[in-house]
């Protein structure tokens, strides 16, 4: 049995001669993994999983999902994947209960009951008989996540799953792609802008950008990679600075608008004993007013990697 | 997955929606035009009295009995079923592209032929219930006017004529099928069956509506009359070689263009 829910290889998307939208990215995503892929706006993220759902033809490389090389007409492969591609679509005109029934018979579930466990765990139980035209955007959301649960798929490939839902829709999503992962061991592959959640969710980033694959991590890397500092303020903060360069510390000098100048450390003696910096300043006669370990977040690690926002070409 | 599924599910899209209903609403004025032209056909003075027909207004569409009214219903199902089933083919089509529901029908267990192939099931049948549906209120509207001439062997021999040319009309639509697909929505298609209509016309005026497919339909059903040449086999057999190069093309577009709706 293939380990890999995803392989692709040297996948490439080429619009005419000059857009480059995807540039030769090598992705393996194993079973049981939440991957969740970044990228800025027109960085190839949505050509990416199209090609992974056989919706575009590379131009060079492949995919391949399960083993199986991804194709259109590839039927059996599709009974394992379920999708969510960029914004959540339905038919306006039927109600929530019809368009998942639409779809279970398109994806030839038998078991009509199947629609009521999806609603009940999407909670759209109150707007089962609602026409789809008239749902809130998170709701909407929520029905094309049903949708795509519907056939008990082994790969979940979500473009933006979280969009449109509130801050509790949100942690629910997370928490229901968490228990589909954990106890039965279905991949996601999604895309998401919401930063923080992906930081909370996936077992492992990449981060694409101008078409290519810039990084890939898994969770304990990501830990490892990231910035992590000390922040100390102090009244006379320059000699504050020389009380640390002094102490055989290379503490870098921040100014930040609006606020009193900072000094970061990033020696693993201050990381791991602050109380001892306090000590350190305090002994050389400049007290700190502020201490703070400080952590990058992943939206500062991803703005990095990518070049602070700079967009794709 | 089945055929059946997937018409099952298409027959549901149309029901809901408006615009096979408002085709079908559409369509049921023809009949109802028609028996009023044959009221004040019957009795022009009569119509003026009652405001029907204009002072100095003269009808032309020729005397007011069954052939009369029959050669007019003919021509109604095979010039203005061009455009309204277009419109349905359109909406039953493009619909998918216009609301970006196309991503809920790719990458599904169903393959994507059988989506078109059942889409191009549920027109045909519904624009052949359309078609009958107003066959029969003209035979109503013509019964309750009272025309005179009937003669059934007559009748039935126009009524297969006119079968004969909406069974065409709807088989020329898998052409707006295959536009709405690469114009993604609904104006290609449409675009396509006015250019159609109106070549259709010029040819036919040159003498050679009896060889182009989007013509032989209307002259069928006897538009044109005695000057245009009549249709052949050959002439049918061209509008089945476009049905089935449409349809094909169709659903090669289908499962080879990318998908970026």
């Amino acid at each position: 049995m293939n380990d890999l829910a995803i392989a692709t290889s040297g996948l490439t998307k080429l619009y005419g001669r000059d857009v480059l939208a995807v540039d030769r990215v090598d992705l393996r995503v194993a079973r049981g993994e939440i991957y969740a892929f970044l990228g800025l706006n027109g960085a190839g993220k949505s050509t990416t999983i199209r090609m992974l759902l056989g919706m575009i033809r590379p131009t060079a490389g492949h995919a391949e999902l399960f083993g199986e090389r991804v194709t259109a007409g590839a039927t059996g492969l599709w009974r394992r994947v379920g999708h969510l591609v960029e914004s959540a679509t339905a038919y306006p005109e039927l109600t929530v209960r019809e368009n998942l029934d639409v779809a279970r018979r398109l994806a030839g579930v038998a078991d009509g009951g199947a629609v009521d466990r999806m609603i009940e765990r999407l909670a759209l139980g109150a707007y089962a008989g609602r026409r789809a035209a008239t749902l809130s955007l998170g709701n909407l959301q929520r029905l094309a996540l049903a949708r795509a649960l519907l056939h008990e798929p082994e790969l979940l490939v979500l473009d933006e799953p979280s969009n449109g839902l509130d801050p509790a829709g949100v942690i629910e999503i997370r928490e229901l792609l968490r228990t589909l992962a954990r106890e039965r061991g279905i991949s996601v592959f999604m895309s998401s802008h919401i930063l923080g959640e992906v930081d909370r969710l996936a077992t492992r980033i990449g981060i694409v950008h101008n078409g290519r694959l810039i990084e890939e991590l898994d969770s304990v890397a990501l830990e490892h990679h990231r910035d992590r500092r000390l922040e100390v303020g102090a009244r006379d903060i320059d000699a504050a600075r020389r009380a640390l360069l002094a102490a055989g510390m290379e503490p870098t000098l921040r100014a930040i608008d609006g606020q009193d100048p900072r000094l970061e450390l990033r020696e693993l003696r201050a990381l791991d004993e602050p109380d001892g910096i306090a000590g350190l300043l305090a002994s050389a006669g400049t007290p700190p007013t502020h201490l703070a370990l400080a952590r990058e977040t992943l939206e500062d690690h991803f703005m990095r990697m990518t070049g602070g926002g700079a967009t794709a070409a | 997955m089945t055929l059946r599924a997937a018409v099952a599910t298409e027959f549901l899209k149309a029901r809901r929606s408006r615009v096979p209903w408002g085709v079908a609403a559409g369509f049921s004025l023809a009949p109802l035009v028609m028996g009023l032209f044959m009221v004040i056909l019957k009795d022009p003075e009569g119509a003026r009295a009652l405001g029907l027909l204009g002072a100095k207004a003269q009808l032309t569409a020729g005397t007011a009995d069954w052939p009369t009214f029959l050669n007019l219903l003919g021509q109604a199902v095979a010039i203005g079923g061009a455009i309204l089933f277009a419109f349905l083919t359109a909406w039953v089509f493009g619909r998918e592209f216009a609301d970006r529901t196309i991503r809920g029908l790719l990458a599904i267990p169903t393959r994507r032929r059988t989506i078109v192939v059942a889409k191009s099931v549920v027109t045909a049948v519904w624009a052949l219930a359309i078609t009958t549906w107003v066959l029969a209120l003209g035979l109503v509207i013509g019964a309750l006017v009272g025309l005179p001439g009937w003669s059934a062997g007559d009748a039935a021999g126009t009524i297969a004529a006119i079968a004969l040319a909406a069974v065409l009309t709807i088989g020329l639509q898998t052409g707006a099928a295959f536009f709405a697909g690469v114009g993604r929505g609904y104006i290609a298609p449409l675009a396509w069956t006015v250019a159609m209509i109106v070549a259709s016309q010029v040819l036919a005026v040159l003498g050679w509506g009896s060889w182009f497919p989007w013509s032989v339909p209307a002259i069928l059903a006897g538009a044109g009359g005695a000057q245009v040449e009549p249709v052949t086999l050959g002439g049918v057999a061209l509008v089945a070689l476009v049905v089935v190069t449409s349809l094909v093309a169709t659903i090669v577009w289908w499962e080879r263009a990318d998908q970026t709706g």
